[in-house]
């Protein structure tokens, strides 16, 4: 069940109906040899990751499972079904173990042991529920969000290493446990109170005979607590301003039934609300008291109570505020109740202090393409990616380690105009992708009808995500333009369908590749070095115009009706967003110590734009390196492609050739497989090898224009598009076409 | 309101009542030789000495009408009321303003604000008609009394004199205890009625409130209405006393970790993990559910209060309000204070809900927070009315 690649057309059958689950991905491999488990009193919840095939590019996926405790066969059956996976392939590497944690490892630790057959490792519960909680904080982006019902998760960036502490976790499971964290480790568990999950449990399944505790969450939507608690009004006929009541206070949870004479009518589902008040409150309240004893002013809520659901996160945020008088804010966070295990997890691979002072972090992104528990609240739950390579920001970025850097330009969850566009704009795209596919016009599809499967199941897949994002925007997490392009690669990926551009980067780089000697001589040709340079940067934007992911050009492009020149000609240059001879004349005069350009598609856009751009600033003396994509995304060149090409010119071309051997022209992965950018995410061996970077050259719509158009860099930049989108040109008060050509003087530089 | 200086000097208010969110709390006060209708405050600051024979004229409506219960043998008393004649010596106020030695009587009346309706109709409809000396004041206070003060007035024939809620009892409590050695300020009282207020009282009697809850009494009381057959708070109370566990009802650390491993890992089996998390088991009795639901309410309530008063630096904390109600009269008790610790051993309502919150003060602030409850705990609002009015 777990393991093979498995891409028969049942699993597609599957993942179209809407059933799919984590256990059916076809670029996991199944070999799972550790798996934590961490048993509360009323729930069982799983963590294990699963590897990611080398061929793919390495990394993982972390998966989230949660069983109520009292079916806890059926997560033992679970977990020895992931286990038996593992050994079934070939029976090598580590022996499998499970890691248990929570109330409950201690006493089903014997029945795992016996039941499962593996070696049971116990993990202390706090310390779990500490490591997995700085884990998060530390290498999940967009992880950890505020709640209001009127601002629904507002995400806030979190810092790594040392202003991470101190911080007080507030854990709810059946009881609540209070922990002051005050580094890697280093924790104390300063208060707690027995009031929590479990007495909400028991009593409204006493109360109402609920079966299940998202039932009991369900039903507490549609209830009505006034109904059955006493208001401050109810006493008052008012508010009562002397002491800061309003009449909507609730002056007695469960006081209205008290007194009959208010008449008050009410259903199982008033009680519920009624409790989860009750419960929510206090834990606020008492969240508050103590982080005021303690002056922390960082108070995270975990545990399974929460569940995303917005009425207990709005009363515990409600809380805070209440008392601390608008001083402390409550944290959440997506993956809230699974801290213990995921604690649990990694628990023998705790980073050390010195290394969680470190800059490295958001190692793991979110992937919501096959959502592992779909769940009805704000807190859509993905799989976590491990990324193959440790990510940290790119030194050179402003504010990059501080959290004051945004990678998107545009907020799609607070803008419903610009979101209603790009979810349309994403739907359209992806049946014109489903067309093509159909009719087999899409370059590179093998017309087999595995390959039309897959594709129907990534159209299902990705416009259900649509439809949901449009509903509910920020279901997973913040939305713009790069969360919907990235989900797309996701969904493509989730099928199998790890490269459907294959064959048109393919095709359209042997006919750049073709087109190079001649555009090499023609350039070469203009003999002052600053106007040569300017029209290589003019020549860049001209070659970013071959762009499948642009819907306007897509037509052109497929029907061979772009030639390079044809390309420039449509180009307009409006002179506020055009540098291009202030940058030549800058950089010719002084040339770089080293470039780092960051690359978009392949084809005419590597070929005859960026190649002959940095084989320029290379004769100069300039160590130019170019970072493109660790894996396919559109038709976005990756590093692995990028570097053969380079081999292959460097053949034909002394220039390059010469580049190459004297260590002047370089190629590297971003760790990245989206069409954006995000310079806090890179791979810490690109970020090594650009220490000492003064020029950074970002090319593409995707790159300088949805994501760091507000970039700043302490060293000098110079961002290349072209606005190939008319709702992203309106945006920027551009028009379609026109080239967006920045350069600007670094901070530190200037 | 359009009473005279002199008019209002006359007609002091011998009455308060507290119209809480649950129970309506009345109190007649006079001193016991001479019946007289001056007020235990005016008591405080001066002695009348005019005062007619009560037996001169007839009383006011609602007067007879709490004499008449609080006269009355308990049995005969309704269901769901209490009714009490304390009485109490007078005291000295200040060293230097001696008062009458004689006692005072107090007596005290409490029923559900569910039946108040039917109450002012009752008291209505025995109003005395030419002989009847008037209006009068009547001291009011607790939430309910804003709320019902139009009706009150008008079908009573009564002036209410409102005096804000948290005022009347920070004021009641201060006047009775205000003499005692023991008492510090500022002072942390935590009012528990139907939600929870925590004021904090300096010595001249000011107070604010500093915060609250609405996990009080009435949570206790309407979760148990819902859970358990009692049909009073006082049934409920005695029988989680008797033959409740609250154990049986709560998950109990032993429930998770087994019995063993709790003691191996250094935790008692017994402590609880989450409140009522078992009140969906089979074998369990009302009893176990009342005496776990007041264990919750009682244990969230020392927790909170603790912490307040470690946030104020003070070493005790007072307990008020109906949900430490005294059941049994105590005759001719002193005036003053009373601990849990020192409270008699008979298990009164009042007493087994006080051990429960000393209790749960004793285990969050490791003993190092005295819990104190005043004699008057549940009438404090209606005497703090008087009080408070009076000194005005």
């Amino acid at each position: 069940m777990f393991g093979n690649i498995n891409s028969s057309g049942a699993v597609i059958d599957e993942i179209e109906s809407g059933s799919a689950s984590d256990i059916v991905l076809p670029n996991q491999t199944g070999r799972v040899q550790k798996v934590a488990v961490d048993i509360g009193g009323s729930l069982a919840k799983v963590v294990y990751l699963t590897a990611t095939d080398a061929a793919l590019g390495g990394g993982g996926r972390l998966h989230f499972k949660a069983f109520e405790t009292d079916s806890i066969d059926g997560c033992i059956a679970f977990i020895k079904q992931l286990l038996d996976g593992g050994r079934g392939q070939d029976g090598q590497g580590d022996a499998p173990v499970i890691v248990a944690t929570g109330g409950g490892a201690h006493r089903f630790g014997t029945q795992l042991r016996e039941q499962v057959g593996v070696e049971v490792r116990v993990e202390d519960e706090m310390q779990s529920m500490t490591t997995g909680l700085s884990f998060l904080i530390r290498e999940v982006e967009d992880e950890v969000f505020t709640y209001a019902q009127d601002k629904p998760m507002q995400f806030v960036s979190t810092c790594a290493g040392e202003d991470m502490f101190p911080y007080m976790l507030v854990n709810i499971g059946s009881g609540v446990s209070i922990l002051k964290v005050t580094g890697e480790g280093q924790y104390e568990r300063i208060s707690g109170t027995s009031l929590g999950g479990g007495t909400l449990w028991g009593l409204l399944h006493e109360l109402t005979g609920v079966r299940s505790f998202d039932e009991m969450l369900e039903m507490s939507k549609s209830g009505d607590n006034t109904r059955v608690d006493m208001m401050v009004g109810d006493i008052y006929g008012g508010d009562y301003g002397k002491i800061g009541l309003k009449a909507t206070n609730i002056a007695a949870t469960m006081g209205g039934v008290c007194r009959t004479a208010l008449g008050k009518q009410h259903t199982a589902a008033d009680v519920a609300r009624s409790l989860l008040y009750m419960v929510s409150n206090n834990v606020g309240q008492i969240a508050y008291l103590n982080a005021q004893l303690h002056g922390i002013r960082r108070i995270y809520f975990g545990g399974y109570f929460i569940r995303g659901h917005p009425p207990t996160m709005h009363t515990l945020s409600y809380a805070i505020d209440f008392w601390s008088r608008g001083q402390m804010r409550a944290l959440f966070l997506r993956h809230e109740g699974f801290l213990g295990a995921t604690g649990a997890f990694f628990a023998d691979a705790a980073p050390s202090a010195k290394a969680a002072a470190s800059r490295r972090r958001h190692s793991f992104t979110e992937n919501f393409s096959v959502a592992q528990e779909q769940r009805a609240h704000v807190a859509a739950l993905g799989a976590l990616d491990r990324q193959p390579a440790a990510l940290v920001a790119l030194a050179q970025l402003v504010d990059g380690a501080a959290g004051a850097y945004v990678p998107d330009t545009v907020d799609l969850a607070g803008d419903a105009a610009q979101r209603a566009y790009w979810v349309a704009a994403m739907e359209r795209n992806t049946r014109g992708l489903l067309r093509m596919a159909a009719d087999g016009s899409l370059p590179g599809g093998d017309g087999s009808r595995d390959a039309a499967q897959r594709m129907q199941a990534f159209g299902a897949l990705y416009l259900r995500h649509l439809r949901r994002l449009g509903e509910q925007p920020t279901a997973y997490g913040p939305m713009s333009v790069r969360a919907l392009l990235g989900l797309r690669e996701q969904c493509l990926h989730e099928v199998g369908l790890h490269d459907i551009f294959a064959e048109a980067k393919r095709r359209e780089t042997e006919a750049a590749l073709a087109q190079l000697p001649g555009l090499l001589a023609e350039t070469d040709a203009v003999a002052p070095p600053a106007a040569r340079l300017e029209l290589l940067v003019r020549n860049v934007l001209a070659g970013n115009m071959f762009d499948w992911g642009a819907a306007e050009l897509r037509g052109a492009i497929a029907a061979g009706a772009l030639d390079f020149a044809a390309a420039r000609a449509r180009i307009t240059w409006p002179e506020r967003l055009d540098n291009a001879r202030a940058f030549a004349a800058h950089a010719t005069e002084q040339p770089y110590r080293r470039a780092v350009v960051f690359v978009d598609n392949s084809g005419a856009d590597v070929c005859l734009g960026v190649l002959p751009f940095a084989r320029f600033l290379a004769a100069q003396g300039t160590c130019v390196v170019l970072a493109a994509n660790s894996r396919p995304a559109l038709n976005d060149v990756t590093a692995g492609e990028l570097a053969d090409i380079v081999g292959r010119v460097a053949v034909a071309d002394a220039g390059v050739r010469e580049a190459r051997a004297g260590g002047r022209l370089a190629v590297c992965g971003t760790g990245s497989s989206g069409p954006c950018l995000d310079l806090r995410k890179l791979d810490e061996r690109l970020v090594a090898l650009c220490q000492d970077a003064d020029l950074v050259v970002i090319v593409g719509m995707g790159r300088a224009i949805h994501t760091n158009y507000r970039a700043r860099f302490t060293c000098d930049s110079l961002k290349l598009a072209v606005f190939k989108n008319q709702m992203a040109a309106d945006a920027a008060g551009a028009s379609i076409y026109d080239a967006l050509c920045v350069f600007e003087r670094g901070s530190a530089v200037a | 309101m359009s009473l005279s200086t002199q008019e209002k000097e006359t007609q002091r208010p011998t009455i308060g009542i507290d119209v809480g969110g649950t129970l309506v709390k009345g109190a007649l006060t006079h001193l016991q030789d001479s019946l007289s209708y001056d007020s235990i405050v005016v008591m405080l600051v001066t002695e009348s000495e005019n005062t007619p024979n009560p037996e001169d004229y007839d009383r006011h409506a609602i007067e007879s009408f709490i004499l008449r219960w609080t006269s009355a043998k308990p049995d005969e008393v309704p269901s769901g009321w209490q009714a009490q004649v304390i009485r109490r010596k007078s005291r000295q106020i200040s060293k230097d303003h001696v008062v009458s030695d004689k006692g005072i009587v107090l007596r005290i009346l409490v029923f559900p604000t569910a039946n108040l309706e039917q109450v002012v109709s009752m008291i209505a409809a025995q109003r005395p008609s030419e002989r009847h000396i008037g209006r009068i004041r009547v001291a009011a206070t607790g939430g309910g009394a804003l709320r019902f003060r139009h009706d009150l007035e008008t079908k009573l024939d009564i002036d209410m004199e409102m005096v804000n809620e948290l005022k009347a009892v920070s004021y009641g409590w201060w006047s009775d205890v205000q003499d005692a050695d023991t008492v510090t300020y500022p002072a942390l009282l935590c009012n528990v009625g139907t939600g929870v207020s925590m004021i904090s009282v300096d010595k001249d009697g000011g107070f604010e409130r500093v915060s609250g809850s609405g996990l009080g009494g009435a949570t206790f009381w309407g979760l148990a209405k819902r859970m358990t057959k009692f049909s009073s708070f006082n049934e409920c109370i005695l029988a989680a006393h008797r033959e409740g566990d609250a154990g049986r009802a709560d998950t109990l650390v032993g429930d998770i970790y087994g019995v063993k491993t709790s003691k191996e890992i250094g935790m008692p089996a017994d402590l609880v993990a989450g409140f009522l998390g078992k009140a969906d088991s089979e074998n369990i009795t009302d009893s176990d559910i009342a005496a776990a639901l007041l264990r919750m309410v009682t244990n969230n309530l020392g927790q909170l209060v603790v912490f307040q008063a470690r946030a104020m630096g003070i070493g005790s904390v007072w307990f008020t309000g109906g949900f430490f109600q005294q059941h049994v009269a105590d005759v001719n008790r002193d005036a003053g204070t009373s601990s849990a610790s020192d409270s008699a051993p008979v298990a009164s309502v009042g007493s087994i809900v006080q051990n429960a919150a000393s209790e749960a003060v004793n285990f969050w602030s490791a003993g190092k927070i005295q819990p104190l409850f005043s004699p008057d705990a549940s009438i404090l609002g209606a005497l703090g009315a008087v009080a408070a009015l009076s000194s005005e």
